[in-house]
């Protein structure tokens, strides 16, 4: 497919710039002086230009925090044309390092677009994985309740994203979702051994209060059941959890 | 194999910056040294070499894919595109050469004249080399103008590919020389004359002059004079000149790291450099080692002119093209 170039221009000089390794090498020869210059020239352009998210990462790993910024802005509601998927918004946020920047690139993509690229529970995690507090905060409340309720099928799926997030965050995400729905995704012993070992003994104390006996044991199933369990468990959890389901630590 | 520790991929914001090293040297020239594919065994495709090259003033590229692929490891979950990208190993991969030969013959005539394809794809460790090599001049007889890059010693490749360590001596190799000068082929090798851990002396020369020695009607070329990233010694250029008055058929490739490091040091050309060149001008090629990503020949390219400009007309003349016409021109067709 031929390749459609638009002009910059700069200090009288002129160049054709059609590609993100083009746009990057221009802006390299440039020396860094005229980042925005050259990203202002091709505003009307740069989701042809980016391309993709390989494209996306490349140029934003040579600009600083502000033309980041001027970029995601640009770049708009088309973004997520250019991000295209999970795994590379979770490439993409991981090499950012201005919690600015990562907002603006998530509130830019927006409920929509967010929505559009994370398809499941995995994803998600990933996307989180290497964002903070805040931007974490952030992602889920564009995602939204509804959202992120449809998402969670098992115990086990949540834990993924509990993993990561910092405790603040997992208390936020478990408020949002409600302690019945969370309940209400542990079907086996491995979401329950899951949930335990994702959340702080804290959090799993308050899920457990949730059970009674006979729900629990209903999970648990066994005394292998126990037993798997037991494994996942810090001592504190083992200890509260075998009084609930009335078993010697030792089984 | 640039990357980003040389001066055209880094940026110096006290410098002003302009837009005209993207149109290339101010000389036109021979690249000789130009990997079509990446170590993901990807191309940009042949229009879009062709294109790059007439944007940056390239009148014909010495091109050849990589004997090797990075692995996209099980345990990786991104994606690897270079060899350093990870500690995931790499593999022979003889498909490289297809990619090429297909690349190129989707070409038309006029645009195919502007290319010198090298094919490599083979275990340099493997005894079974000829055999792949034959095959793939028996497969595409009007492709090839030579063999190579032979990756044989190179820093962390050697350590991070599958097998025995490639080298220059390997007897694998020995009907591979024969075969390029029965037929009148250059072989362009890539052999580090030393270890990345071994600075004070060239611990692995003698690999090199072993082949020199033993295939004295073979045409070796040097690619970027044996330097690469980590890899120097002292009296480089004392070497080097050593090397060519000693092995007649022997060519070099000023490319890569060498331009940097020891011709061309913070952008001051080398009064002994400058004297080699002058001396051996018609056994030393320009290239620049891109590894596809067409869109940098212009500058990679343009950093040269500071050490053209101290040449005289004859030696620019033979290190931009002459040289590089003569050993990878008209081959195509020999086999």
């Amino acid at each position: 497919m031929e390749t459609t170039r638009y002009p910059i221009s700069i200090d009288g000089e002129t160049a054709d710039v059609g590609t993100a390794g083009e746009l990057v090498t221009a802006l390299d020869v440039l020396q860094g002086n005229y980042d925005r210059a050259v990203l202002e020239q091709l505003r009307p352009h740069l989701v042809e230009v980016i391309g993709s998210p390989q494209g996306l990462y490349a140029t934003l790993k040579v600009l600083a925090a502000e033309d980041q910024l001027y970029l995601i802005e640009a770049l708009g509601p088309r973004l997520v044309d250019v991000v295209q998927r999970a795994g590379a918004l979770r490439d993409i946020l991981a090499t950012l390092a201005e919690s600015g920047v990562e907002e603006k690139l998530l509130e830019t993509l927006g409920p929509e677009g967010l929505r559009i690229l994370i398809g499941s529970a995995e994803e998600l995690a990933g996307v989180l994985e290497w964002i903070y507090g805040a931007s974490d905060w952030l992602a889920l409340q564009l995602l939204g309740a509804d959202f992120l309720k449809c998402l969670f099928q098992s115990g086990y799926e949540l834990s993924l994203v509990l993993y990561s997030l910092d405790r603040a965050r997992q208390q936020e995400l478990i408020d949002l979702l409600g302690w019945e729905q969370v309940m209400a995704l542990v079907h086996d012993r491995r979401d329950l051994a899951h949930l335990l070992r994702a959340l702080p003994a804290e959090l799993s104390k308050r899920l457990l209060t949730h059970f009674t006996k006979d729900q629990l044991w209903a999970i648990v199933q066994d005394e292998r059941g126990w037993g798997y369990l037991y494994n996942y468990l810090e001592a504190a959890e083992a200890a509260y959890l075998s009084d609930l389901l009335e078993v010697n630590d030792a089984q | 194999m640039p990357n980003e520790n040389i001066p055209a991929w880094t940026r110096d914001p006290n410098k002003r910056g302009s837009l005209a090293p993207l149109s290339g040297s101010q000389y036109s020239l021979i690249d000789a040294h130009l990997h079509a594919v990446n170590f993901i065994q990807e191309t940009p495709g042949g229009e879009a070499l062709i294109a790059a090259m007439d944007r940056a003033n390239v009148s014909k590229a010495v091109i050849f894919g990589l004997p090797v692929a990075k692995l996209w490891a099980e345990y990786d979950r991104e994606y690897p595109d270079y060899y350093l990208a990870n500690d995931a190993r790499c593999y022979y991969y003889g498909y490289t050469d297809v990619v090429v030969a297909e690349m190129v013959r989707a070409l038309p005539a006029e645009k195919q004249q502007r290319l010198y394809p090298l094919m490599c794809g083979f275990n340099p460790t493997d005894k079974y080399a000829i055999r792949d090599v034959e095959r793939l001049y028996a497969q595409y007889p009007d492709v090839w103008s030579g063999i190579g890059e032979l990756l044989l010693r190179h820093d962390d490749l050697t350590a991070l590919t599958y097998g025995d360590a490639a080298r220059a001596n390997h007897r694998a190799l020995w009907p591979v020389y024969q075969f390029a000068a029965d037929h009148d082929l250059p072989v362009l090798m890539h052999q580090n004359v030393t270890a990345v851990s071994k600075s004070d002396h060239p611990v692995y020369l003698y690999e090199l002059e072993e082949a020199l020695r033993d295939f004295p009607r073979t045409r070796f070329i040097l690619a970027h004079c044996g330097m690469s990233r980590r890899v120097n010694v002292p009296f480089y250029h004392t070497m080097v000149g050593r090397l060519l008055d000693q092995y007649p058929q022997l060519v070099v490739d000023y490319s890569w790291i060498i331009y940097d490091v020891s011709i061309c040091p913070d952008g001051v050309p080398q009064e002994g450099w400058i004297e080699l060149t002058e001396k051996y001008s018609d056994r030393i090629c320009l290239g620049s080692d891109l590894v596809t990503r067409f869109e940098r020949l212009g500058p990679e390219l343009q950093r040269y002119d500071v050490f053209l400009d101290q040449l005289s007309e004859e030696a620019r003349e033979n290190v931009c093209w002459k040289t590089a016409e003569r050993v990878y021109g008209g081959n195509k067709g020999k086999v």
